[in-house]
């Protein structure tokens, strides 16, 4: 007799097989029908034919193998039944080419080979995804969809837009696939920097959004957002693995563990942001901080040192000392210094500042924020580390005029309580009118 | 002689819905395209697909969807064979109009065995 505890136990390793395993298996299905929706739909299928199955029977050895097996078989019996009827769309372009790799492929293959032909396929799909012709924002809808198999109403979620919106957005970029004939293929050797530059970008908007701390009022937007960032964690080793030769994928990834490992630190429990020096060290993870430098140092001992890669060198330098006391802020200036080259924004410039606080002082550090107080007037963040080198020089009345310039600035409702509360104590005190956001 | 490119163009907001009247009119179009064919007029001309198609190329940036300034102009056009999308903008990259201060609009045309295709591009 079956327990509920055991249909349990199964709902859950179905779960698990969806998050690891959608985009494979998709993959693997989309390079038999040449059709999106006629695999995700048979993938869907699969994996709801895996709740009975697997219950009778058993979790198999090789869920993805089962689950591969199954989708493919159902989508075969769909294009047989659909034979005889005209098909309105074109099919998937899917480039045939030999892979340019061959070694690495041919490894994968040795190695196993059922399965290194379903990360081809992966890979694939990973790329259709961000290519560079479709909008930015189907390029987001697209890899949470094709690489993740997240709902519709999931992605609507994350990005606080209704479903509708979402789901006209993912239509009309697959319409657009397939219309334009954009081909699902491994970019060659030429090209894969650039197209790899377009994947992470992507993948740095799912951090973001899904790393974005913050007591959001709704529970769907904060789920929707912890899947987001699973998702991205996912395909960034889905990327590091297959692509080893690459070491922009390691530094993002790398900075997706460090955002994992310092996630419970981040706000106290009003949901107000705490300073990265008072942030209690001994609860961050460091099993994932470890691996994130291990991806970090491996990778600049190859020679990387492109931009998702440095950002990843500055997390980790931050994030890897037993005590904030123990960092090397001077690294971290020179980490900026190289981060500068690929990306001369004004972001990475006011990152540089705070190291350049930490390393040589405020007053060092006032000089270099000068300049960029035009670009980031709406800024918060700006105003906030202003406020904080005035502090420091003792300069309260300005540091006050800084934290109400914050204020006026879009941002999280837990840091606002922060920064009244930092308007209310740089105040002087007994120097007439109250000040009214002190209140 | 001389040669002309003729343009069509329809409100993207007044689409015919209906199968059955748009057919009618594409056929409207078909025996059009096949009279001038034959009077010997007409050298090559296909329907493009739909708008949301579009890729668009500027010597920097390449964008989902049409991008025409409002005083730009077309200025000549080509049809090209290749594979995919990838391969149209590897050639139309190669256009000089793209350093010349213009940028190209890649539209894909219908299937060549799709009702409205007539003549074959001239040597």
């Amino acid at each position: 007799m079956r327990t509920s505890g055991a249909r349990e136990g199964i709902a859950a390793a179905v779960a698990a097989a969806h998050r690891a395993h959608w985009g494979s298996v998709l993959a693997a299905t989309v390079a038999l029908t040449r059709d999106l929706d006629l695999a995700e739909d048979s993938v869907q299928e699969a994996f709801a034919q895996a709740l009975t199955a697997w219950a009778d029977a058993g979790v198999p050895a090789n869920p993805a193998g089962w689950l591969a097996t199954a989708s493919r078989r159902r989508a075969l019996d769909t294009m047989r039944r659909q034979q005889t009827l005209n098909r309105k769309l074109p099919l998937l372009v899917w480039d045939e080419g030999p892979p340019r790799d061959e070694a690495s492929v041919e490894s994968h293959r040795i190695a196993d080979e059922e399965r290194a032909v379903v990360l081809d396929e992966q890979l694939r799909l990973i790329f259709l995804a961000a290519h560079p012709a479709l909008a930015p924002t189907s390029r987001i809808a697209l890899t949470l969809r094709l690489v993740s198999g997240l709902p519709t109403a999931v992605i609507a979620a994350a990005f606080l837009v209704p479903e509708s919106t979402m789901a006209a957005r993912l239509t009309r970029a697959k319409k657009r696939i397939v219309l334009s004939r954009i081909p699902s293929r491994v970019p060659d050797a030429e090209e894969i920097g650039q197209r790899l530059v377009d994947v992470l970008d992507v993948l740095s908007v799912l951090l973001t959004t899904g790393g974005r701390p913050g007591a959001d009022s709704a529970e769907d937007a904060r789920l929707g957002r912890d899947r987001v960032l699973e998702a991205a964690v996912h395909t960034l080793e889905v990327l590091v693995e297959l692509l080893p030769a690459q070491t922009e994928p390691r530094g993002l990834l790398a900075q997706a563990l460090l955002l994992r490992a310092r996630a419970t630190t981040w706000t106290d429990e009003q949901g107000r942001p705490v300073a990265m020096a008072e942030q209690d060290r001994t609860r961050w993870d460091r099993a994932l901080i470890d691996r994130a430098d291990r991806l970090v140092v491996d990778a600049l001992a190859r020679g990387g040192r492109g931009p998702y890669l440095l950002q990843g060198a500055i997390a980790a330098a931050v994030a890897v000392p037993a005590r904030h006391e123990d960092i090397d802020w001077r690294e971290v200036v020179q980490l900026y210094d190289a981060l500068l080259i690929h990306w001369p924004t004004a972001i990475v410039r006011l990152g540089r500042v705070v190291a350049i606080s930490e390393a040589v002082g405020a007053d060092e550090a006032l000089g270099h924020l000068g300049p960029l107080a035009e670009e980031l007037a709406t800024h918060r963040r700006f105003h906030v580390i202003h406020g904080e080198l005035l502090s420091r020089l003792g300069e309260h009345a300005a540091a006050a005029a800084a934290y109400r310039a914050a204020l006026a600035c879009r941002g999280e409702e837990g840091e606002s309580e922060l920064l009244r509360e930092l308007v209310r104590r740089h105040v002087p005190r007994g120097n007439g009118a109250p000040d009214p956001t002190a209140s | 002689m001389a040669r002309y490119t003729v343009f069509l163009y329809h409100p993207t907001d007044q689409w015919e819905t209906d199968p059955d009247v748009l057919s009618a009119q594409m056929a409207e179009h078909d025996a059009h395209g096949e009279e001038l064919v034959r009077e010997g007029v007409m050298l090559f001309g296909s329907p493009l697909e739909d708008h949301d198609a579009t890729t668009s190329i500027r010597a920097d940036s390449l964008v989902d969807g049409p991008f025409v300034e409002v005083n730009e102009v077309i200025v000549g056009f080509y049809v090209i064979e290749v594979p995919d999308l990838d391969a149209a903008i590897a050639v139309a990259r190669r256009n000089p109009i793209l350093h010349q201060g213009g940028g190209i609009e890649l539209r894909p045309m219908v299937s060549e065995s799709d009702p409205g295709t007539h003549g074959a591009v001239p040597e």
